[in-house]
């Protein structure tokens, strides 16, 4: 479970990016975070995981403040950044294996995982390679399996979808509905509009470091009253404000 | 054609400008901000004096016309060394040969473009090393306004040596590579075998000097002689000494340009003929890939954090062929020069002077000696760029230091490790070779200047982490510019500029005082400095200051 509690965030003294934001997200559940470039998406995404810090309020990540308790709190995160471009160097199993021992996964654990995620992702023959010589999909896939080797109960995603192939980008919304059925939080960013359509439980639209909705698909509409498309209400709700 | 080469050249030469950082981006100004600009000009001031020095010396013992064959060898052998670093990088794998090679561009437009780009470099270092030494020469000599018109022709023709004549042994090495798997370790141990040649001929050199040299007062022939075979050895660059020393002006340039003339046209004709289909095969060979199926047994077994951390560390400095060039790779060739100069000046020089060798045998160690090699350490640490650059070489993915479960504080006395590890080397050297020079100097005396060149090599390591923890370079597309731009190293010297005012500060405070009271004061200085800057990154750490800029 993830708590956004009274959060903002100035870059220059004076200039909110992040303006007193407030935020639940519960286990089991798919949250999509939809804004426009510049919104304040990234900079939440980094306060969550501890990247930057937070000026005023506080995130807890299953009760453990980010703040506080980094530590604790970090083992319970698996980050996709925004940049898949990761340890270019290593081989793509060295990579998986040096992030099992940085989440201190189990012999057992980390063989079992990235067995069964590189064959569903279809990278088990490119694992022998490195990573500087994998597709901007591959490298993508590549931090996916990194994150999921600790299975941690709060998964988050910066832009995940970019740069996948279609199957990939399938594979990885019915990987995110399995993660979320075992009780666990996935929360993502996107500009594709219609995955957060078909995939979330519950969408957040930011803009200008403000959150301006919180609530279902269907709430959304309700609200517009108007029978469009997400993308046309998006298009709507971050003109109106 | 002509327009073509002249417009990929201007573009490369741009480049290459820019990423030095020594003109102002859009304009033909330079850029007085730029580390480089500063560096260069404190380099160019350095050799003015020691030219000045060598040129007064040399004409008290009547042989100033051994400098300028002395200068050009030095200078080929540098350039040289140079060319063998940038060549295969420059004509095969830089980053921008992709993005050529769909344009309509000859092979022999591109090949002379390239060899142009390394050109552009010897020149600059030519004129650094040779310029300013040559016009001192001149006027110490009386030469006439001949002399100076020569040295002009002899700078623009010298770097053409290397250039084409290195170039074209990679064009036929390359020829033969049927295939590279790892680009990063080819150009690596293609660059360690060249530089292990060149260091091969100069022992066998120095060994010939030795075999042959019986008298001290003779020292002045013999290195005239050495590099008169150097000279030789470069087929244009004994003519090349000639037309500087005026002699048969003529028919030497002749002798140069139609050497040139040769060498060029069999650099072009095979060139035109291998260059492009090598550069073609080499990348169609890089986006080839043999299926190698991973042996989960072997390959998946865990290991502790901080062994896996150190791991990765050391996995980014020696895999990277850019990172191990210019993190690694000068410390090696320190360590190398440093050995060699010791052995040449104990045998050569030490040995054979009974006097000088009476001398330091019979000298105690005092504490303006322990400040010398605490100060000897702390300048060769300066060298060393692997904590100036430790979070910079990680680029975008220094988040990642922030966003993992491991306490901040032991990554970064992780991150101090492999500098530490190398700093403690070098001082290694400087210690026996001190031993060996001074013998009076005790086993207890080397062990506490050991134990304080390692606390200053701790703390030179601590601050300049720091310095890139503050400062660090995350936006870079290509792994040189984690170098070429980091004007952070301007740090690295003025921390070396304040160790060695505190060093000369506690020897007269401590002139007077024992020994071992000596080593007590430096120790204090040193460890109390150490645990300020330590307190200062736990406190960081804590308040989440120090790392704000790793974003």
């Amino acid at each position: 479970m993830i708590e956004i509690k009274n959060v903002s965030k100035s870059y220059i003294r004076g200039q909110k990016v992040i303006d007193n934001i407030n935020l639940e997200i519960k286990n089991g559940e798919i949250l999509g975070f939809i804004g426009p470039n510049g919104a304040g998406k990234t900079t939440i995404i980094k306060m969550m995981t501890g990247i930057l810090d937070i000026d005023e309020g506080d995130i807890l990540i299953d009760g453990k403040s980010i703040k506080e308790q980094p530590y604790e709190a970090k083992k319970e995160i698996g980050l996709i950044p925004d940049s898949p471009d990761m340890f270019l160097n290593l081989k793509g199993i060295q990579y998986l294996n040096f992030m099992a021992d940085i989440y201190r996964v189990s012999e057992e654990d980390r063989k079992k995982i990235i067995k069964d995620l590189s064959k569903t992702f279809e990278i088990e023959d490119a694992l022998n390679e490195k990573i500087e010589s994998y597709s901007h999909g591959m490298r993508q896939k590549i931090v996916i399996i990194g994150t999921l080797l600790h299975s941690p109960k709060n998964w988050i995603l910066d832009e995940p979808m970019t740069g996948l192939d279609p199957k990939a980008i399938y594979d990885l919304k019915i990987m995110m509905r399995e993660y979320a059925k075992k009780g666990n939080v996935v929360f993502f960013s996107t500009h594709i509009l219609e995955v957060a359509e078909n995939l979330c439980d519950r969408v957040v639209i930011i803009n200008k470091g403000k959150i301006i909705f919180i609530g279902k698909i269907e709430e959304l509409k309700q609200k517009m009253k108007e029978n469009n498309s997400l993308e046309e209400l998006f298009m709507e709700i971050i003109s109106d404000d | 054609m002509i327009k073509n080469i002249i417009l990929l050249t201007k573009i490369s030469a741009r480049n290459l400008l820019e990423n030095y950082d020594l003109v102002k981006k859009g304009q033909d100004k330079l850029n007085r901000k730029s580390v480089y600009f500063w560096l260069i000009l404190i380099v160019i001031v350095a050799i003015t004096l020691i030219s000045n020095k060598i040129i007064d010396v040399l004409q008290d013992v009547n042989q100033l016309e051994v400098f300028p064959s002395i200068l050009i060898a030095l200078v080929t052998v540098i350039m040289f060394m140079q060319t063998i670093i940038l060549s295969i990088n420059v004509l095969y794998f830089s980053k921008d040969i992709e993005s050529l090679l769909p344009l309509a561009i000859k092979p022999e437009e591109l090949l002379i473009s390239k060899i142009n780009t390394i050109l552009t470099i010897l020149y600059g270092t030519e004129l650094i090393f040779t310029f300013i030494p040559l016009i001192l020469y001149g006027a110490s000599a009386g030469m006439g306004i001949g002399y100076y018109i020569s040295e002009i022709v002899v700078i623009l023709l010298l770097p053409l040596l290397p250039v084409v004549t290195i170039s074209l042994i990679s064009l036929i090495v390359m020829k033969f590579v049927k295939r590279i798997k790892n680009r990063n370790a080819f150009q690596i141990i293609t660059t360690l075998l060249f530089v292990i040649i060149i260091v091969v001929v100069e022992v066998l050199s120095i060994n010939w000097i030795m075999a042959q040299q019986n008298d001290y007062s003779e020292m002045g022939v013999s290195l005239k002689n050495l590099a008169d075979n150097i000279n030789k050895t470069f087929i244009v660059v004994e003519p090349l000494v000639s037309i500087l020393q005026q002699q048969n002006i003529w028919i030497n340039l002749l002798k140069v340009l139609g050497i040139y003339a040769v060498l060029i046209f069999l650099l072009i004709l095979i060139g035109k003929k291998i260059y492009l289909k090598n550069v073609l095969k080499l990348t169609a060979y890089n986006k080839s890939k043999v299926i190698k199926k991973v042996d989960f047994d072997t390959q998946c077994k865990p290991e502790p954090v901080y062994k896996a951390y150190m791991k990765n560390e050391f996995n980014t400095l020696f895999k990277n062929a850019i990172f191990f060039m210019q993190t690694i790779f000068p410390v090696c060739m320190t360590v190398i020069s440093l050995i060699f100069l010791a052995i040449y000046f104990k045998i050569g020089i030490v040995d054979k002077i009974q006097e000088l060798s009476d001398l330091l045998t019979g000298l105690n160690l005092n504490m303006e000696g322990v400040c010398i090699i605490l100060g000897l350490a702390q300048i060769l640490y300066s060298l060393v760029s692997i904590s100036i650059t430790s979070i910079s070489r990680m680029g975008k993915n220094a988040i990642f230091m922030k966003f993992i479960p491991v306490n901040l504080y032991k990554q970064f006395l992780i991150k101090n490790i492999p500098q530490v590890l190398i700093n403690i080397i070098l001082l290694l050297i400087i210690l026996i070779s001190a031993k060996i020079f001074f013998p009076l100097i005790s086993i207890v005396d080397l062990i506490c200047i050991f134990v304080l060149g390692t606390v200053l090599s701790i703390l030179n390591s601590y601050l300049m982490l720091i310095v890139d923890i503050k400062r660090p370079i995350l936006n870079w597309k290509a792994e040189v510019e984690v170098f070429k731009q980091n004007g952070n190293k301007i740090f690295q010297y003025v921390w070396t500029i304040a160790v060695v005012v505190i060093l000369m500060y506690i020897r007269k405070a401590c002139e007077t005082v024992n020994l071992y009271i000596g080593f007590l004061a430096v120790f204090i200085v040193f460890a109390l400095i150490l645990f300020i800057v330590d307190k200062y990154v736990r406190k960081g750490i804590k308040n989440n200051k120090l790392f704000k800029n790793v974003i």
